[in-house]
């Protein structure tokens, strides 16, 4: 029997098996994992100049890259052909149902974070205000994590949010726009503060510096068709090692069904995805970490409910083009990387902190924005080519909380049942539109888009984290499901709130906490 | 039979591919790169009713302006089939390095960026009137 099961190899799983590396644990998951012959050249652009040897990687053998043609909308990161192994499967093993949910759910070896920005943020006790615990409870995780992963980074006008950017990598290098937006914001600092925005660099799981063996990034705009590029850390790093030093059993091709808790053990149902065959195995613990909706179906699935309906949580996405006039003609610049700069707005257009990304638009093929550009399509082409390197997109998102209309329930066939009725206004959007013309960024709010939900990939809340838990699907302060003895949630399912901030590394630090207090259970015997 | 519609879509999709070239860049496309758009159409499927397929056949059959009637079509309907096989060349074009140019600027020069986007903001208010005239003219939907 082993000490406990970890079903799911994301970010919590792989937290949560780093912290109970010297126990008998066994690892269940898909593991779906990218193609290994990768053809592409050192830089994106240099890919682009001889196309041809390299279609495969652009375009893809069933045509990939094409998906948003005719198909629901996949982010470039993730249509890319090499990078869709993330969501391969996705209809396979039951699919997602909805009208207003456009939302995911990973086989891979290391799940949606495969394609994360790596984005890694702090939550400060305003961020767990709604939790049962606070920022001192996670904080020696949070350092633990520092350390393993290589976080660049640093102090700025962003640190209230993010804290000291204490044992950090440097931040990475900005791109020429990046650079000007920065020095701009600089100028206008108390313009900016009098409309609540807070402009820095963000704090990224990317290597500016070599580290633990790791080279550093290159600055080859290949991060939306490479997949796993090592300077980009993700929690298949860490998997990867722990399996090498053979400090777990790692069972890739199994997909786990369903749990059965007995008085001295629990058992887990798997199916082994290449037989079909289901296995059983015995473990003191279970430990849920297949993602917000995979163990929002593993619990339900468990205990054959069709009918009750979870709470489900998204940071909404929005993104604003920006452009900046003085940069039109521009050469494109070959050696970037795309996460430049965060935002933070505080103030009356919105109740609560929302938080953005801005990104360049160098990376990714010119043919996913063009068309959304307000000319025809061969004055689109050509005025693309000297418009782009003067464009940064700016990626709100906005904080959730728990609501009615917001759910997810499992229907008998094995799919899920998704509504999602939030939606993004606008307000703050227009906002920032007025705000940055001051300093020559220009926008207009028709080119907002407003994707549907479910495209963030931040979901959260199905198993909501209580001080006291009153249903049998809420969990204790340490993940525990009410009602259970040996069943553990470290996902984002547990989060009863979602900030505006990537919950990424939050989910980390969470799982290492509740995988810590698990060992010391099992080290008393329990 | 079936060989038989094959062959006859393999020659409708040929032509698509030539045409929309044609009005798009402005010179014959290569036989890899048409080979490459039919291909595509086993992989991506554009959806539209009877009479906005129609809509394709008449601007290929009486060799009407594409990019000025999509144009026009565009605002109504952003998904008509016209832009989801413009689409499909253009994303096979930028991947072939013979484009290369056109899509990535390498030579800074704020004023002929400047120049050359005041025309095709002339360009396209030209296309967008073509467009709607010849949208009214043929009842192209």
């Amino acid at each position: 029997m082993y000490d406990a099961i970890i079903i799911g190899s994301g970010p919590s799983g792989v937290a949560a098996a780093y912290t109970l590396k010297g126990k008998n644990i066994l690892l269940l998951d898909v593991g779906n994992l990218p193609d290994r012959d990768i053809n592409l050249c050192a830089n994106f652009y240099d890919t682009k100049k001889n196309a041809e040897s390299y279609f495969r990687g652009l375009i893809g053998d069933n045509f990939e890259s094409l998906n948003n043609i005719d198909r629901e909308y996949l982010m470039p990161k993730v249509k890319a052909p090499y990078q869709r192994y993330v969501v391969a499967d996705a209809n396979r093993f039951g699919t997602i149902r909805s009208e207003t949910f456009n939302g995911f759910i990973s086989y891979a070896q290391g799940g949606l974070a495969n394609v994360w920005g790596a984005q890694l943020y702090r939550f400060n006790d305003e961020d767990l205000k709604m939790f049962p615990i606070n920022a001192s409870d996670l904080a020696p995780y949070y350092d633990k994590l520092t350390g393993l992963i290589g976080i660049c980074g640093h102090d700025d006008d962003l640190t209230p949010f993010y804290g000291l950017a204490k044992n950090l990598l440097p931040p990475l290098e900005l791109s020429s726009l990046g650079t000007d937006l920065l020095q701009k914001y600089s100028r206008r600092r108390e313009f900016f503060r009098e409309k609540g925005i807070y402009i820095g660099k963000p704090r990224l799981g990317v290597l500016s510096t070599d580290y633990l063996g790791r080279k550093k990034c290159d600055y080859s705009n290949l991060e939306f068709f490479k997949p796993q590029i090592p300077y980009i850390y993700t929690p298949s790093v860490t998997l990867n090692e722990l399996i090498a030093k053979n400090l777990l059993d790692y069972k890739p091709k199994y997909l786990a069904l369903r749990y059965k808790e007995m008085d001295n053990k629990i058992i887990v149902e798997a199916r082994n995805i290449d037989t079909s065959q289901t296995d059983s195995f015995d473990a003191k613990k279970l430990i849920l970490a297949a993602g917000t909706l995979g163990t929002a179906k593993i619990v339900l699935n468990s205990n054959e409910d069709f009918q009750t309906k979870l709470p489900m949580m998204e940071n909404l996405p929005s993104y604003i083009p920006f452009l900046n006039f003085f940069k039109i003609g521009s050469s494109q610049e070959k050696r970037s990387f795309y996460t430049q700069l965060n935002l933070f707005y505080k103030g009356e257009m919105f109740d609560g902190l929302v938080m953005g990304t801005f990104y360049t638009l160098s990376g990714i093929l010119h043919s996913d924005i063009l068309f959304d550009m307000p000319f025809s399509v061969r004055s689109s082409i050509i005025a693309s080519k000297y418009v782009i390197p003067a464009i940064m997109v700016l990626n709100l998102w906005y904080p959730a909380h728990i609501k009615e209309d917001n759910y997810v329930s499992l229907e008998r066939s094995g799919d899920l049942h998704i509504s999602y009725r939030d939606r993004v206004t606008g307000n703050v959007e227009k906002h920032l539109i007025k705000a940055f013309r001051r300093i020559g960024y220009f926008s207009l709010p028709s080119l907002c888009k407003y994707p549907l939900p479910g495209n963030s990939f931040h979901y959260a809340g199905t198993l909501p984290m209580k001080a006291k838990p009153s249903s049998r699907y809420e969990t204790d302060p340490y993940g525990r499901l009410s009602g259970t003895s040996r069943i553990y949630v470290v996902d984002g399912s547990c989060f009863p709130f979602l900030p505006a901030k990537n919950l990424s590394f939050t989910i980390m630090a969470n799982s290492m906490r509740i995988a810590t207090h698990i060992e010391s259970a099992l080290d008393k015997g329990f | 039979m079936d060989v038989e519609r094959e062959d006859l879509m393999r020659e409708y999709l040929s032509r698509e591919a030539y045409y929309f070239h044609r009005s798009l860049f402005k010179s014959e496309i290569s036989k890899e790169l048409a080979d490459k758009y039919i291909k595509a159409h086993d992989f991506v499927k554009p959806s539209g009713t009877d009479s906005q397929f129609q809509t394709i056949r008449m601007v290929i059959d009486l060799n009407l302006d594409a990019e000025a009637v999509e144009l026009a079509l565009r605002k109504k309907n952003s998904q008509h089939p016209l832009l989801q096989k413009i689409k499909i060349l253009t994303y096979l074009a930028e991947c072939n390095s013979q484009y290369y140019d056109l899509f990535i600027n390498e030579e800074p020069s704020l004023f002929k960026a400047v120049a050359v986007l005041t025309y095709h903001v002339l360009r396209t208010a030209y296309k967008l009137l073509k467009g709607n005239i010849v949208k009214l003219r043929y009842g192209l939907v």
